[in-house]
């Protein structure tokens, strides 16, 4: 009966564009040349859309990439959102187990063999090994890849989607899918496919890195402690998180430009503000990130939305597709739970299925949960585990010409094993 | 006849029982003390107040003026009991002062000033508080509580129903009443009798005043401030109003009101506080008021619980993980009074508590992973 937090309110689904008070103009229709066919197309480069791509490829499909940036890895690498949560939870014996195995864990032991994380548990890495490793997995499993380019629009009939266009410096050019994976932690595609959503406005940072933190020489007459960021795998560079304003849209243009320029301008001024105490004179700032750190915006409204009483319940579904550990406190059932007593909890297929389009699938953090579930579903390791179970399925789809909601489930889970993902 | 009204005492005697009892009972908790007209009238005129469920009480009292002594053949279950016990053996009936027909002017004097301390002699009170050695948590106290009506039922096997018609504040309650309307009814003595009633009402009634001034002059009331129950009374007429009964304790679904302790102090003992240990005060509930039978804790409305204040939360922000710059949001995402404010500075960000609207329900409190917060009773500023 009692509790639960931060419920959506039911009218929140838009879909509706801004008006402009400048009115609209009409793009005339034009002839889009074909770049490619390919089996499973992701659309965002992040944690779970290269968890999903090399999942998909290893598990035979024909798999696209496609990456605004320059780099895989999203927000977890170029963000500067260092740490991988939360590979660990308590299980039904009331042990704290590691949670995350599989393509995730692969990437985070790879690192680890090249001292490039820290930490046994919910190891936080080094960004650039990080870049270098997914670039390699990427390349092993036959991935193509295709950096710098948006999905900017999308052609769907029969709520199936026929082909994604791509802007780039080459122009306006269209992939034809067989399924669609979206892992564009904004929910792009799926907001354009016209499947209900949420929206949560959260606070927005933007995450930056301190060099030359080995040499702050904490014997200077002056001295003083002061906040330079929290240790990375390289000794001489931190990472500096930040909170930012809290309730942002992430997804609207000015909103997003203006945090942009608040914290670049904060970023440098908060850097000099260090170097003015005695001892800090040589740190310096090392980078900004390439991207804000949107924690949360649209929330898609799937086929199951995970509840905070299944991540609470040790509630087993029979279409899990992977296993999520827990890293912050929260309210449940009136009682805090903290960290060290939160279960681990599944993550069922049906909550990365949208309802209707039958060719999308949905990973990362914009798959379908309830608010109170947010801490958890948002953060790097979740992505990774919806994206490698993301990926399995939209290869299993193509592969038998099924739509999603139709894949094979029990197809789905021997693949998963067969990559060493936990499923319980 | 007979067989009806036994039959009417048997289902109030259970009825009695099992509102007692420590079950999840919610709204329905101490149920049976809302009958009691002296406990009704006590409250009245001490908070000024009525609740709904008086209405228990003012049935009953309706009750006496048609029946004599209505309410010990019919309701009371600490009277039934007592009858039973009484009829055992045959025994010389002793000479005893009717000490209650005093005890219950002097109690309403008491009341008017803000006290109902005499309440604890409500025999549906004593009742109810037998229960209170069936809790899990069983203490001294409850032993303490639960021996009144042991008191009671071995003074009647040694004097036969001395209880119910010397010593018994509600039974003398009855008797005013049927005098009172004796004076108005009948024609016959009716000078003499109301002469008696005024003298008693002149004598007991100073002896009630009298006391209450001492009471205010001796007692150290509100020395500290307590967290207490949402829609508590000021500290001060809290202490003095509330009639220990337990029905909040027994209501609260998340087991955050608990009895003040010895240490607490003589004027607060046993007065139920807030201990934010284990949950916090949900923001839907309102049971605590729902139960109270002494308007101590006043009713309240889910709506008006917004602006009940228990206390007020404080943050140390030395050890906060967000001051830190750690990744953290539990007390924001979790305030349900929109209390908690993030200031952002730079890139330094702290959370603020919004005084106006904190009312210090403990769920940041709770939930903090640096456990940096605590709810302190709330000082007016200047």
């Amino acid at each position: 009966m009692l509790l639960s937090k931060c419920k959506a309110p039911q009218d929140e689904i838009t879909s509706t564009p801004d008006s402009s008070p400048l009115g609209t103009i009409t793009e005339p229709s034009r002839e889009i040349e074909i770049l490619e066919e390919t089996d499973v197309l992701v659309i965002g480069g992040g944690p779970s859309g290269v968890t999903a791509a090399i999942s998909a490829g290893r598990a035979g499909a024909r798999t696209t990439i496609v990456e605004r940036y320059n780099h895989l890895g999203g927000l977890w690498t170029g963000g500067l959102v260092l740490p991988l949560l939360s590979t660990h939870a308590l299980n039904r014996s009331g042990q704290q187990q590691k949670v995350i195995h599989g393509i995730p864990d692969e990437i985070a032991q790879r690192l680890k063999d090249m001292g490039m994380a820290i930490h046994e548990v919910n190891p936080t890495i080094d960004p650039e090994a990080t870049k270098y490793v997914l670039e390699k997995m990427v390349q092993e499993a036959g991935i193509n890849m295709l950096y710098h380019c948006w999905m900017s629009n999308i052609i769907v009939e029969n709520e199936t989607i026929k082909a994604v266009i791509i802007e780039s410096k080459s122009g306006r050019k269209a992939i034809m899918p067989k399924v669609v994976v979206d892992c564009t932690g904004d929910g792009d595609v799926f907001h354009l496919a016209g499947e209900s959503y949420e929206e949560m406005k959260y606070h927005i940072g933007l995450v930056s890195r301190l060099g030359n933190i080995d040499r702050i020489d904490k014997t200077k007459p002056g001295y003083e402690e002061i906040y330079v960021g929290d240790p990375t795998p390289l000794k001489s560079v931190n990472w500096f998180n930040m909170h930012g304003e809290n309730d942002q849209d992430g997804t609207d243009l000015h909103n997003l430009s203006k945090l942009q320029q608040k914290y670049r301008i904060d970023i440098w001024e908060n850097t000099e503000h260090i170097r003015s105490i005695p001892g800090h004179e040589e740190v310096f700032l090392l980078d900004t990130a390439s991207q804000l750190g949107v924690r949360v915006s649209r929330i898609l409204d799937g086929k199951y939305k995970l509840t905070l009483d299944d991540s609470m319940s040790y509630r087993a579904f029979d279409d899990v597709i992977g296993i999520c550990g827990a890293w912050t406190s929260l309210l449940y059932n009136a009682n805090r739970v903290s960290r060290d007593n939160r279960p681990l909890w599944q993550i069922p297929y049906r909550s990365l299925v949208p309802k209707k389009t039958r060719n999308l699938l949905v990973a990362g953090r914009c798959f379908s949960f309830d608010k109170p579930l947010v801490e958890d579903a948002r953060i790097i390791g979740t992505a990774m585990i919806t994206g490698h179970g993301a990926g399995t399925g939209a290869a299993v789809a193509a592969r038998s010409n099924s739509s999603v909601q139709d894949a094979d489930i029990n197809q789905i889970q021997k693949i998963l094993k067969d990559q060493k993902a936990y499923l319980g | 006849m007979i067989f009806k009204s036994r039959h009417i005492r048997y289902i109030s005697l259970g009825a009695a029982i099992l509102f007692a009892l420590p079950l999840p009972l919610g709204a329905f908790t101490g149920l049976y003390l809302w009958a009691s007209p002296f406990l009704f009238v006590n409250s009245l005129l001490a908070t000024g107040s009525v609740a709904i469920l008086n209405l228990l009480g003012f049935f009953a009292l309706a009750l006496t003026v048609f029946r004599k002594r209505g309410i010990c053949r019919y309701v009371c279950p600490a009277g039934i009991l007592c009858d039973a016990v009484s009829k055992i053996p045959e025994r010389r009936k002793k000479n005893f002062p009717d000490l209650g027909k005093h005890l219950i002017i002097i109690s309403f004097f008491f009341a008017l000033f803000g006290i109902p301390a005499f309440s604890i002699f409500d025999p549906f009170y004593i009742f109810n508080n037998f229960f209170e050695i069936l809790s899990p948590e069983a203490t001294v106290i409850a032993i303490l509580k639960a021996s009144g009506l042991v008191i009671i039922v071995l003074l009647n096997l040694i004097v036969p129903n001395v209880w119910c018609t010397k010593l018994c504040p509600l039974g003398a309650f009855q008797d005013l009443i049927s005098e009172t309307k004796k004076i108005f009814v009948k024609k016959k003595s009716n000078e003499k009798s109301g002469i008696r009633l005024s003298r008693r009402f002149f004598i007991s009634g100073l002896l009630g005043i009298g006391t209450a001034i001492l009471t205010y002059k001796i007692l150290p009331f509100a020395k500290k401030k307590k967290l207490r129950p949402p829609g508590a009374l000021p500290e001060k007429d809290f202490t003095s109003t509330c009639i220990r009964c337990g029905n909040c304790i027994k209501a609260c679904p998340v087991g955050i009101i608990r009895p003040v302790s010895g240490t607490g102090g003589p004027v607060a003992f046993l007065s139920p506080e807030i201990d934010f240990t284990i949950s916090y005060c949900l923001p839907e509930c309102t049971l605590c008021g729902d139960v109270c039978p002494s308007g101590a804790i006043t009713k309240f409305t889910t709506q008006k619980k917004k602006t009940l204040r228990i206390g007020i939360a404080k943050i140390e922000l030395k050890n906060c993980l967000l001051t830190k710059n750690k990744e953290c949001d539990r007390c924001i995402f979790y305030c349900d009074y929109d209390a908690v404010n993030i200031v952002s500075q730079g890139l330094k960000s702290h959370p603020e508590i919004i005084a106006d609207k904190c009312v210090g329900c403990g769920a940041c409190k709770i939930v903090c992973p640096a456990q940096v917060i605590e709810i302190v009773p709330f000082e007016k500023l200047g």
